[in-house]
């Protein structure tokens, strides 16, 4: 089995409370420089005919994660019973080759000098709750679960899951 | 343009020392299979400098990780072998061994002692020394490849991503370990054949220079065609931020001034005595060198997402609909 995010960009207004909920709920502190979830704003077109397009990101837990095929250590594995990619952050040495090999520059190192990233809210999953950033989000833009539940939920509308050499697990729509 | 700063100036250090070590290693190595006893100083000092700039090139990108004391415990922190971080981390560890071990039997003073310990390890020394060198040449060239390779495997750093990068690391290698094994030559060997040796390996500089120089000039021009982020990257050291670096240290410092010195030498306009000469190329061939490491990772920028389902989404999404 594998999760997924989906991410509805019409519905998302940037507000970035996903990211304050995942700062919250990972305990980060101000000037750790970390941030597991980002929001981007993409300009495009030309005036007047002018788009703007949010887009909440995180770890994409990917099918064939490019970074655990790098780590030296073994530090980096991906679950079989929900393909989330996790980091055992009693392996991982901070050499920041997983950095390099992910498409998406998720990797990051705080102050323990080991990797960071989104685990999808694993302890939360295992409680039965969604991850912090999904049930934080105001507008209802950002869902986690099941691949094939959240392709089911991404078919009412113009969505296709993010494509890639790394098979990112994340579907989007318009 | 953001340069790449994640991996910085100390692991352009690493990668440069692992290659003058592994460079001056199979200089020394090859030295020594070839002459055997004349140039017994010469083979110290590169068995030495070999081993040394090894192992410092691996404290210096333990001292750059996150958890050195983690790291240092390589058995249990470099375990997955299909990483070529891994890999490397074992190439290092055998060839700072066996550098070692040959520099150990290079050494009278050493090899004096050893023979207090046990005396076949003095008596049999040229046997264990053929058999270290003959080792050491497949492993120092893997040290001196996988430089290379480790950028050159990463698919999502189109700049790295090529097999000319090893190659490129590899030609610098070899023209900065023989341009340091040179340089000693002229400054310090007294041996009777001296000047033999010093006109070949400054002959051997010019022609690595002009390999290196070529194999530049190819992987550049590779670049240039490449992907669009490829040849961006290309840009920045041809013409962009980092272009004063690329053109004074790498061209300059790196290629031009060592093979001018040893052109110089060989065609005879500088004289034979003069020691300043080779030790001006060889200290500029070094400088040049850890400068190419440093300008190709500063310039190694990610490939821009360009998922054709992304693409096709925002496009597809309007401010006002």
């Amino acid at each position: 089995m594998q999760y997924a995010f989906y991410v509805e960009t019409e519905r998302c207004i940037g507000c970035n409370t996903c990211v304050m909920a995942c700062l919250d709920w990972k305990d980060i502190k101000p000037g750790q420089h970390l941030q597991l979830r980002r929001v981007t704003t993409i300009e495009s077109g030309k005036c007047p005919d002018v788009r703007l397009t949010n887009l909440s990101l995180s770890c994409m837990h990917c099918g064939k994660p490019a970074c655990m095929a790098v780590c030296p250590t073994g530090a980096i594995s991906k679950r079989a019973e929900d393909g989330i990619v996790v980091v055992d952050q009693s392996k991982c040495i901070g050499c920041r080759y997983c950095f390099f090999a992910c498409p998406f520059g998720v990797p990051q190192y705080g102050e323990t000098g080991t990797m960071q990233k989104c685990n999808l809210c694993l302890d939360r999953l295992q409680k039965g709750e969604e991850p912090a950033c999904v049930s934080a989000c105001v507008t209802g833009a950002l869902h986690a679960g099941p691949v094939d539940e959240m392709a089911k939920l991404a078919s009412q509308r113009a969505a296709a899951r993010l494509a890639g050499a790394t098979q990112p697990s994340v579907l989007i729509s318009r | 343009m953001q340069l790449q700063t994640t991996w910085g100036w100390l692991v352009a250090v690493y990668l440069f020392l692992g290659g003058l070590g592994a460079g001056s290693f199979i200089t020394t190595a090859a030295l020594y299979l070839a002459t055997r006893e004349r140039f017994k100083r010469t083979v110290r000092f590169g068995a030495w400098a070999g081993a040394v700039a090894i192992a410092l090139g691996a404290l210096v990108l333990l001292a750059d990780v996150g958890k050195p004391l983690r790291a240092i415990v390589l058995f249990r922190s470099f375990v997955n072998l299909n990483s070529w971080m891994a890999r490397g981390a074992w190439l290092l560890f055998a060839a700072i061994l066996i550098d070692g071990l040959f520099a150990v039997f290079s050494t009278e003073l050493l090899t004096a002692w050893l023979a207090r310990l046990w005396l076949p390890l003095a008596s049999r020394r040229n046997l264990w020394r053929t058999v270290l060198a003959i080792l050491a040449l497949p492993v120092n060239l893997g040290v001196a490849l996988y430089t290379g390779i480790l950028l050159g495997v990463l698919p999502f750093r189109p700049f790295w991503h090529s097999w000319l990068l090893p190659a490129l690391f590899t030609a610098s290698a070899l023209d900065t370990g023989v341009g340091l094994v040179a340089g000693y030559v002229a400054w310090r060997e007294d041996s009777a054949y001296t000047e033999k040796l010093h006109t070949a390996l400054e002959g051997t500089v010019m022609a690595l220079v002009a390999v290196e120089a070529a194999v530049l000039t190819w992987f550049l021009s590779t670049m240039q065609g490449g992907p669009l982020d490829a040849a961006r990257s290309a840009q920045l050291l041809t013409a962009g931020q980092i272009s004063p670096l690329f053109w004074v240290g790498v061209v300059g410092l790196g290629l031009a001034v060592p093979f001018l010195m040893a052109l110089s030498q060989l065609s005879g306009v500088a004289k034979r005595s003069a020691v300043a000469v080779p030790l001006v190329g060889a200290v500029s061939c070094l400088i040049g060198g850890w400068m190419l490491r440093f300008v190709v990772l500063s310039a190694g920028l990610r490939a821009s997402l360009s998922s054709p389902s992304l693409l096709q989404i925002l496009a597809g999404v309007r401010f006002w609909p």
